[in-house]
Parts: C-alpha cells; structure tokens; sequence
C-alpha cells in the first residue's frame, strides 16, 4: 500500500498542486466577500439602503485602504460574476407566480417597459459616447499644446 | 428523514438549474446571440414548461431555490472589484458619466410613466413602474414610499432588466457605440443588475460603468423620492 501511494503522489502531485492552491485562493476569497457582506448587512441597519450595495462599497473601500486587490478576491469575485445570471434564473421563473395580478393590462405595461428601456440604452449610450469623444479629443489637444509649447523653449 | 430529502431536493434543484443555464447560454452563442432566446428567457421558459410536465407546483421550486437567490447578495458584493479597477477612468471621464446617468435617471420612469398614462392603466400600476430601472433591492422600498404594489415592482424590475440584457449588444452595434464605458452605464442605469450580468459578458470595464450607473442611479432615485415624500 505505502509503495503505491509512493507511486502514485509523486505522479498526481504535480496536476493537483495548482488545483489545490486555487481551491484555497478561491475559499479565502470568497471569506472576504461574506466578511464584506456582514459588514453591509451591519452598515444597513444605520444606512437606508441594500445590504448587497452597502456590502459592495465596503468591499471597494477596502480595496481603495489595501491600495491593490487580493489576488484570492479577485479570483473568487470573477468566479462568482461569470456566473451571475443564474442567480436571477429562480426570480425570472416567480414571475408566472405574480402574472394573474396583471392580466388586465400586461399589454400596455409590456410596451411601455420595451420602449421606455429601448430609449433609455440608446440615449444614454449615446450621449455618454459623444461626452468621451470629445473628453479624449480636448485631453490629446492639451497634450499637442504641451508638446508645442515644449517645443517652442 | 425530511432533512436529507430537503438537501436532495436543494442539490437537485441547483443541478438542473445549472445545466439548463449553460445549454441555453450554449445555444444562444451558437444562434450569434439572437435577443429572444437569452439565456436569461430561454432558461426561465424551459423550467417553467419542466416544471409544468412535472406537476411540480412553481412555489415548490422558489422554495428548493433559495440557496441560488442568496447567492446574489455575494455577487452584488463581488462587483465591488471591477469598480476598483475603474476608480481612475471614473476619475478621467467625471462629466461624460454624470450627465448621462442624470438623464437616465429622468428619461427611464418618465418615459414609461407617460406612456402607461397614455394607455389610461391603473394609478396603483403607475405607481410600481417609477422604480423599472432600479435595483430590486432599493425597488421594492421605493415602491412602498410611493404607494405601488412591490410584487409588482419587481416584476417591472426583472422584465426591463430582461429586455436591456437580450436587446443591448445588437442596439449597440446598430448605434455604433464604440466605448465601453458608455455601453455599461447605459445597461446599468436602464435595466440595473441583470444589465450588468451581461455587461460582464462585454468586458470588465464594462461591468464597472455597469455596477456605477445601477448604484447612482439607485441612490439618486431613492434621494428624490425620499425628499419628495418629506414634502
């Protein structure tokens, strides 16, 4: 038996090395979020608003005091945002639950979201869009200004 | 023992909720990310019709699914990453984000507030629809501060969301929108968290316009309504 698993570590130890390590990185990472969760949960009962946002600005002051990200949360937070969608799947299913109280008008209610959602992206981006142009365009003019001014002594 | 069933029935619960996720997020890359069957739809159409040949009653699986809904908490929590990362473009840029998320912040209840007036729906309906663009969270307080109905806030919350996720990538290309600041402030203003759920799929940069747009304009909204209420 010894002399099989002699064998037989030294063979798996390299694949699951690494592996074992995320695992840690990720568990450690995930702590700090719950931790950051806690402290939101705490600040909400002094601030009117969502534990999960209090939480969420606890956790970026946090990173703002450290002045860097710890890499076991930032494993942990992409691993848990590239699988954000399926945490709203149970809430998308609940509303057939709710339906019947809208039976009368979810036409109308239905439209006015698809356009009032539609014109909102598009102005917003677009606006947003023409503001950033012309940000980068004045910050490059000032940059050629110096670069002239530079130049020029 | 009821216990262990309870567990089988959580773990269960999650598995098939996983596996139908990612065969449609499958499918609707394979179908070049065509609106009407994201993900988000797809999956949710899937299980209902599951549950239904089943015969498993829909309040039996909110029920089993509690453990995903929490995990939004830590989620939300985790978006505080990419915003750090952003913290100095927030900096750069502080005009070209203000003023859009100013405007979002009228443009989203007014224009559906308008229209609904327009099609003479029920005041307690117009009343839940002021929060469509705001995190569920903060909604469903708004919605009780102004006198809606809050169940039927968060349905308003999730379908706007819904249609912001499915309708922005090919809206976007369509207005030629090249910077993805401007395309995640403008998913996170109009259809909040589910907006960022597929801002992520964009870029990382665009996940933390996404999360900024969806806290202001959170705080924003609860700011004008809370002095509006005072008055």
């Amino acid at each position: 038996m010894r002399k099989l698993s002699a064998k037989i570590i030294p063979k798996l130890a390299p694949k699951l090395v690494p592996k074992l390590k995320k695992l840690k990185l990720i568990s450690l990472g995930f702590c700090q979020i719950f931790l950051y969760l806690l402290i939101g949960e705490f600040l909400s009962t002094l601030i009117p608003l969502p534990p999960a946002i209090l939480g969420l600005i606890a956790c970026c002051g946090a990173c703002l005091l450290l002045q860097k990200i710890p890499e076991s949360l930032d494993i942990a937070s992409s691993f848990l945002l590239k699988n954000m969608a399926i945490f709203f799947i149970p809430y998308v299913v609940t509303i057939t639950l709710f339906w019947p109280a809208l039976a009368d008008y979810w036409l109308a209610c239905l439209v006015a979201l698809f356009i009032s959602t539609l014109v909102t992206l598009s102005l917003t981006s677009i606006v947003s869009d023409k503001l950033i142009e012309r940000t980068t365009q004045e910050s490059t003019k000032r940059s050629r200004c110096h670069a002239a001014m530079d130049d020029k002594k | 023992m009821p216990s262990a069933t309870m567990l089988l029935m959580l773990a269960l619960n999650l598995l098939i909720t996983y596996t139908v996720f990612n065969l449609s997020s499958k499918l609707y890359h394979y179908c070049k990310h065509f609106p009407l069957i994201h993900p988000l739809i797809l999956s949710a159409l899937v299980l209902v019709a599951l549950l239904s040949v089943f015969d498993i009653a829909i309040e039996d699986y909110q029920q089993n699914s509690q453990v995903i809904m929490m995990m939004l908490a830590p989620a939300t929590v985790a978006l505080g990453v990419p915003l750090y990362k952003n913290l100095a473009v927030l900096a750069k840029y502080k005009s070209a984000i203000f003023i859009p998320l100013l405007l979002g912040a009228i443009i989203s209840p007014c224009s559906a507030l308008l229209l609904l007036w327009l099609f003479k729906v029920d005041s307690s309906l117009l009343l839940s629809m002021i929060s469509k663009s705001i995190t569920s969270p903060i909604a469903i307080d708004i919605t009780k501060l102004v006198g809606g109905i809050p169940a039927i806030a968060v349905i308003f919350v999730i379908i706007s969301g819904i249609i912001g996720a499915a309708l922005a990538t090919p809206l976007f290309s369509l207005l030629a929108i090249k910077h993805d600041i401007s395309k995640g402030l403008s998913l996170g203003i109009a259809s909040h968290a589910i907006g960022t759920s597929s801002a992520v799929q964009i870029s990382e940069q665009c996940a933390a316009f996404s999360v900024l747009a969806m806290c202001l304009n959170g705080l924003l909204t609860t700011l004008v309504i809370v002095l509006y209420s005072l008055i």
